[in-house]
């Protein structure tokens, strides 16, 4: 079997130093094959974005950062820094939330793809228009040559992300990383949005790391999927197991709260929320993080840290119909 | 309870006049979980807003408890905002930020119910408690508190007057699944204990086919299709209703390769069926005129060749 596209061993993430000191993402591993597709899912505050932040190199500067990033054989943290960025921009496709604040208002969307062939791909100015266009009618935007000229606002927030999309690929990336892609958009412009990341992912073979909150949407778009709490992975599993017979395959009881909470669409249907709050890093406890909110917690969960053993990360975890 | 003739809402803009509620006709009866779904701009919030006297009515006609509140002076208008509340998506906009929540709480019924401060303190104090916070929350400011459990403060105080009707504005779209489900349960469960109707406003097609019991879909100001959410769900008449249901994923079915709704641009509005453009059938009659909401199985559909 081939190297993974990436491996993550013992990430660990956390803002400030001495006292003060915080760890936010816990000791996470992951691997991501060629062409495969991997949703990290989990609500506010988990650190799913932290997590594919750290892998791209954009954490904030005052973040701090342990463990191994390895991009097709690369440590990423044993590179200089110029090569690092070089990297970044050919190997790595970024898709943020917000298309707005990710696309400079100041030139036209066909420059900023331009930019990217231009300094990433060595085109020269010419090529790497004639390139920016085409990666437009690759991204389905009509009348791309004349949409190339306009500016981020002069466009609708589907056709927005449609141009960071573009960016993304422009230079063939190895690893495509799409940060909750959809959630600033409509139902409709999500499914034709959703439905592009997945041709392109498989079109061009890249790995395709999804974070997002919503488990509605890794029903499309991956192949497997990680399910993050309070700055762990809590359960990995296929995304045939989370949706045969509604979720029997889930087995941690985060994962099956999750599902129950998540709207089915049944009329009538209970909806089931989860008590309590999210413990907040300051208060990280030494067992299972999950256990004063999990109905199943008993003294053993709490006594030491949890292992993942067999993509579970339970004492006692369950099975059959989550709700 | 409230019913909505032929209201229409237009604002003013720079480029000249836009209707946002293009004309809609609807009933929500006492006791209803009424929800009203549809995609940013269609004009729901407007609607909602509008059906408390929120925004500038253009024409048509607003009555709710029985009385024509259209053109109802301040006296009167008064007079039925106590009856009938809103609760807005974002919490930490809608409280002053500089007031405790248990200030935030008393304040509708300093302005209302005058009387001892100790006798309005007790009485916030059993709505905090009645949406699940904790005592000690009570002195806390917005920005200390959770999204979810500002949201809970929003509903204490959207109740504190004791309403009949309450407008949820995509009031739990902001929030987590775990948490959204948790206020949810809230909602219905008040809705039982108080009588309230709700007229619920959100985006996410399978929450409100979920929780609610009647179900109207809005495109570009229009009411296309209002019916029984087991109706809609399973038997959706229109066009877009249909466009929508496909498009929405679901946490519990491992959903067909995506098919995205092949919906081309919005084009001018025109005297026709303003999905007309978008239509996969539309014929020539879809773009003279534009259809009206006529009875179709369980429910109503605008519409001249329902599916």
């Amino acid at each position: 079997m081939s190297a993974p596209r990436l491996t993550v061993e013992g990430l660990q993430v956390g803002f400030g130093d001495g006292a003060s000191r915080q760890r936010i993402i816990d000791g996470l591993d992951l691997r991501i094959e060629d062409g495969e597709a991997v949703a990290l899912v989990g609500e506010s505050g988990c650190g799913k974005s932290l997590t594919a932040r750290a892998i791209a190199g954009l954490l904030p500067p005052h973040a701090w950062t342990e463990g191994r990033v390895v991009l097709g054989g690369l440590d990423l943290n044993t590179l200089p820094p110029a090569r690092l960025r070089a990297l970044r921009g050919e190997e790595i496709g970024f898709i943020f939330q917000d298309p707005i604040s990710a696309l400079n208002p100041l030139f036209t969307v066909g420059e900023q793809i331009a930019e990217r062939l231009r300094w990433h791909g060595g085109l020269g100015r010419r090529a790497a228009w004639a390139r920016a266009v085409a990666l437009m009618e690759e991204v389905g935007i009509p009348d791309a040559a004349a949409r190339a000229r306009v500016y981020p606002h002069q466009l609708s927030g589907g056709m927005r992300q449609r141009i960071v999309i573009a960016i993304a690929i422009a230079c063939d990336p190895s690893l495509l990383i799409a940060d909750e892609p959809t959630t600033a958009l409509d139902v409709t412009t999500q499914a034709q949005i959703m439905a592009l990341i997945a041709a392109s992912q498989r079109a061009r073979r890249m790995a395709l790391l999804l974070i997002t909150h919503d488990l509605a949407l890794v029903a499309q778009a991956v192949d497997r999927v990680l399910v993050m709490y309070a700055g762990q992975i809590v359960e990995a599993l296929d995304v045939e197991a989370l949706y045969g017979e509604s979720g029997a395959g889930a087995k941690h009881p985060y994962t099956r709260a999750l599902l129950c909470a998540s709207p089915s669409g049944v009329p009538g249907a209970p909806l089931k929320g989860i008590p309590g709050a999210v413990v907040t890093p300051a208060r990280y406890p030494v067992g299972c993080r999950f256990a004063d909110r999990c109905r199943w917690a008993d003294d053993d969960c709490r006594r030491a840290p949890i292992p993942l053993v067999d993509g579970v990360r339970c004492e006692a975890p369950d099975g059959g119909a989550p709700c | 309870m409230l019913s909505l003739k032929g209201l229409r809402v237009r604002y003013e803009t720079p480029r000249g006049p836009f209707e946002a509620v293009r004309g809609v006709d609807l009933e929500i009866e006492a006791g209803a979980f009424f929800g009203l779904v549809g995609e940013s701009g269609c004009g729901k919030s407007s609607l909602g807003r509008a059906a408390l006297r929120l925004e500038p009515i253009a024409g048509g006609q607003i009555i709710a408890f029985g009385e024509d509140i259209t053109h109802a002076p301040p006296r009167r208008l008064r007079a039925f905002r106590q009856r009938a509340a809103m609760i807005f998506q974002d919490p930490y906009a809608s409280f002053n930020p500089r007031r405790t929540i248990l200030d935030a709480v008393m304040e509708p019924l300093r302005l209302h119910r005058p009387g001892p401060a100790a006798a309005q303190r007790d009485a916030a104090r059993a709505l905090l408690a009645r949406v699940g916070l904790s005592p000690e929350l009570e002195a806390r400011r917005p920005h200390a508190l959770s999204g979810g459990q500002l949201q809970r403060a929003a509903i204490a105080r959207a109740l504190a007057l004791e309403p009949a009707l309450i407008v949820a504005d995509e009031a739990v779209s902001a929030l987590d699944v775990s948490v959204q489900a948790e206020i949810v349960q809230l909602l219905k469960a008040l809705r039982a204990e108080r009588g309230l109707t709700y007229l619920f406003i959100a985006h996410n097609l399978h929450l409100v086919a979920q929780i609610c019991d009647r179900v109207g879909v809005m495109y570009a100001g229009a009411l296309v299709e209002v019916a029984a959410p087991e109706e809609i769900f399973t038997r959706p008449r229109h066009p877009y209703t249909r466009a929508l249901i496909d498009a929405a994923p679901s946490a519990h079915r491992r959903a067909q390769p995506v098919t995205p709704p092949r919906l081309v641009d919005l084009g001018p509005a025109s005297s026709g069926c303003a999905f007309a453009p978008r239509c996969p059938q539309a014929h020539a009659a879809c773009l003279r005129d534009a259809p009206a909401l006529a009875a179709r199985g369980g429910g109503l559909v605008a519409c001249y060749t329902p599916l």
